[in-house]
């Protein structure tokens, strides 16, 4: 089939060589590619009970049949691994050059294992890998290790690269790609870190042949005449995500003070779509999206004063503003700047500095226990001292670094019970207790609290579905992990599709068809996506998790929210499971949440498809 | 009544105050004594006849109206409505 190199190149960094794993036309149509091919890779090929942080874990990173064909959104790739946060599957995904180059370079991916003597950086290219020296780079800042390497490979060349964070092992490290994009969630910037790895500089000639060039270029043109004349597109290209806030502010689920309210009045006309609007100076898209939303905005204090931030998008808005209480957008700007410099996920970074917020507010920690370091709700300097501490594991930052799951570990006396995270992953800017689909589709993830995986709050919120119900959730959120599964296995964002005025599936369907030459149905990507869920779940499984993993805090289960339209609510026990049985039942999959025989036999998931 | 009104597209108004008479009106009211009021308020979510624009959706106090009465929902004093298109996660 068209689209695909049909080869992976794994890499042992310990014994440095590498091979090809072949990937068959079957297998790719089977799996898709992305987040679907990484399952059968990590289920395949990492061994039972590994240690995520051991040479033996595997870090994946996967591109789609979909890359480097200029269909409007397909400039991403994915990370998948087993997270040192949660135990669990991760994947992770980001934007960035680094997925065309690699399909250039003649690969669909890359399996990276083993751990290298020394610091070093992978070179890819048309004719392989070497592997080289990272000496003189190990311990600098992302953006700076970027730029040392584009210097000394060439300007062509894309970095992809880990910060102090990942060299340290925080537990939410990311992988920085293209400077300002990240795949930031459950710890892969850990696992690369642990492998010696400071970074990936990719650069190809060749790559993939496509079926029907003209024929992506015609869809393109056609979904950009539907959409520039509505308001959705209209509004995301100006605002980026920031118009996020005015919606889950209104909804009352926007979480404020570490999640014990859901909405902030404050932070309109601040970090809401109209105050990030008045310091935009510019606007970007990914590569081959004609959605440009990116939004550059001027910094206009701290070191970095006077240069252009991309970003800050609505969850690092939503996490280091309103869930601290910071009303200044200057400092979620620069604590976003510091985080991916420095290598954080800002989603995870500021659900930890929230809890230790509530923790010092309720007096459950003091400066004792804390080296001395105290944050307060509303700090600025507090907050973005606590990021310096956290990337290199000072003090107090040894303690955050580990994430919000192991702080309340540490606090002990019933903090557990506001350390807001699912299997270790903490909550990104969304408070379940407004949309409780978004509480089973938290509970249900299998990296841990995800708002990508579905986002419930499009029906329960904004689409009119009763939000504070139990009844039909199950299949709802089957259907938004169905959905979304498609387009992160095809690695297209989800974004602009979503702005397009036609139906998802012809959307995934017609790119398909034009790029790889092979016809499926709506229901043949709805069936790839159920047996790469299912698959995902028996990883997880294997790995020792059970129902008792796809569980809330207590907050969301038994703590009513305090204002807004929300206000009152939460889950409950009762609901949570009646959500849980559904969601089972829908997916084929025991009360236990294992898949059963039939399940297995439908999706064809009889044993290992991939050896190497 | 005192009532406020928010609208999220490509033109962003948070919580424009308004005062209308009676105490309450139905949602569809409430709409064309607005629009009298500032005629061309709602131009980017709603026609000139005050049907919505296709994808414009409406919350009354954070819940979508369709859930509710739609534009039949009874507006009393205090109350947010907010005129939106479906902006799609962050």
């Amino acid at each position: 089939m068209k689209g695909i190199c049909g080869q992976l190149l794994d890499i042992d960094l310990t014994t440095g060589k590498t091979k090809v794993i072949h990937i068959s036309d079957d297998l790719a149509k089977k799996y898709i590619g992305g987040r679907g091919l990484g399952a059968r890779l990590l289920f395949d090929l990492l061994p039972p009970k590994t240690d995520p942080l051991s040479p033996e874990n595997l870090l994946i990173f996967l591109t789609g049949p979909l890359t480097g064909s200029m269909v409007c959104g397909s400039s991403k790739f994915v990370v998948v691994t087993k997270s040192p946060l949660t135990g669990g599957w991760c994947d992770s995904y980001s934007s960035g050059r680094t997925s065309l180059e690699l399909k250039k370079a003649g690969y669909d991916g890359l399996v990276i294992r083993g751990k290298a003597a020394a610091p070093c950086y992978l070179k890819i290219g048309d004719g392989g890998a070497e592997i080289l020296s990272a000496e003189g780079i190990w311990g600098r800042e992302s953006f700076e290790a970027e730029r040392l390497l584009k210097d000394k490979e060439g300007k062509g060349v894309v970095v992809t690269s880990i910060g102090p964070a990942g060299e340290n092992l925080c537990l939410y490290a990311c992988i920085n790609s293209d400077h300002y994009r990240q795949a930031a969630r459950a710890g892969v910037g850990a696992v690369m870190g642990s492998k010696n790895l400071k970074a990936l500089v990719v650069k190809g000639s060749g790559g993939a042949e496509f079926h029907d060039r003209k024929q992506v270029v015609e869809l393109n043109r056609k979904n950009y005449e539907l959409a520039k004349n509505s308001q959705l597109f209209q509004a995301r290209s100006k605002y980026g995500t920031s118009l996020t806030l005015n919606v889950t502010n209104t909804g009352g689920i926007l979480p404020t003070q570490n999640f014990q309210y859901g909405s902030w009045d404050k932070a309109l006309g601040k970090l809401d779509s109209v105050g990030v609007y008045k310091s935009v100076k510019a606007h970007r898209s990914c590569q081959s999206c004609f959605v440009h939303c990116s939004l550059m905005t001027e910094v206009t204090e701290g070191p970095n004063k006077g240069e252009l931030f991309e970003g800050p998008e609505y969850e690092t808005l939503g996490m280091f503003g309103s869930n601290l209480l910071i009303e200044s957008l200057q400092t979620v700007i620069q604590a976003n700047l510091r985080c991916d410099t420095l290598g954080l996920d800002t989603i995870s970074m500021g659900n930890v500095i929230g809890f230790v917020m509530e923790c010092f507010e309720k007096g459950l920690l003091t400066t004792a226990q804390t080296e001395g370091f105290e944050l307060r709700f509303g700090d600025d300097a507090a907050v973005l001292e606590a990021i310096e501490l956290t990337a290199r594991r000072q003090g107090f930052g040894e303690i955050m670094s580990r994430g919000v799951r192991a702080v309340a570990a540490y606090v002990g006396q019933g903090s557990e019970r506001f350390a807001m995270h699912v299997k270790g992953l903490e909550f990104p800017a969304y408070d379940p207790r407004g949309a409780f689909g978004a509480g089973l589709s938290y509970a249900v993830s299998p990296r841990g609290a995800c708002h990508r995986r579905a986002w419930p709050p499009a029906k329960e919120i904004l689409g009119g579905y009763p939000p504070f119900t139990a009844e039909g959730k199950g299949k709802m959120v089957r259907d938004l992990y169905a959905e979304n599964c498609v387009f992160h296995s095809l690695l297209v964002c989800d974004m602009p599709a979503k702005f397009i005025p036609v139906p998802l599936s012809s959307y995934s369907i017609d790119y398909y068809r034009a790029v790889t030459g092979v016809e499926l149905t709506a229901e043949d990507f709805d069936t790839a996506a159920g047996r790469v869920e299912t698959l995902i779940r028996m990883f997880n499984n294997r790995e020792g998790f059970s129902r008792s993993d796809d569980w809330l805090p207590y907050r969301t289960l038994h703590e009513p929210m305090l204002n807004g339209p929300a206000a009152g609510q939460c889950i409950g026990d009762d609901k949570l499971n009646r959500m849980l049985d559904d969601f089972y039942a829908v997916q084929g999959w025991d009360k236990q949440g294992v898949p059963t025989a039939e399940t297995l036999r439908k999706y064809g998931l009889a044993g290992p498809e991939i050896i190497a | 009544m005192n009532i406020l009104i928010n609208l999220f597209g490509v033109d962003v108004r948070n919580k424009q105050a308004f005062t209308l008479i009676p105490e309450t009106l139905p949602l569809r009211e409430v709409v064309k004594v607005v629009d009298a009021q500032e005629p061309g308020f709602f131009q980017k979510f709603l026609h000139h006849d005050l049907s919505p624009v296709e994808g414009t959706i409406v919350l009354l106090n954070g819940r979508n109206i369709v859930s509710l009465a739609n534009w039949d929902t009874p507006i009393r004093e205090g109350d947010e409505i907010s005129f939106m298109v479906l902006v799609a996660g962050g």
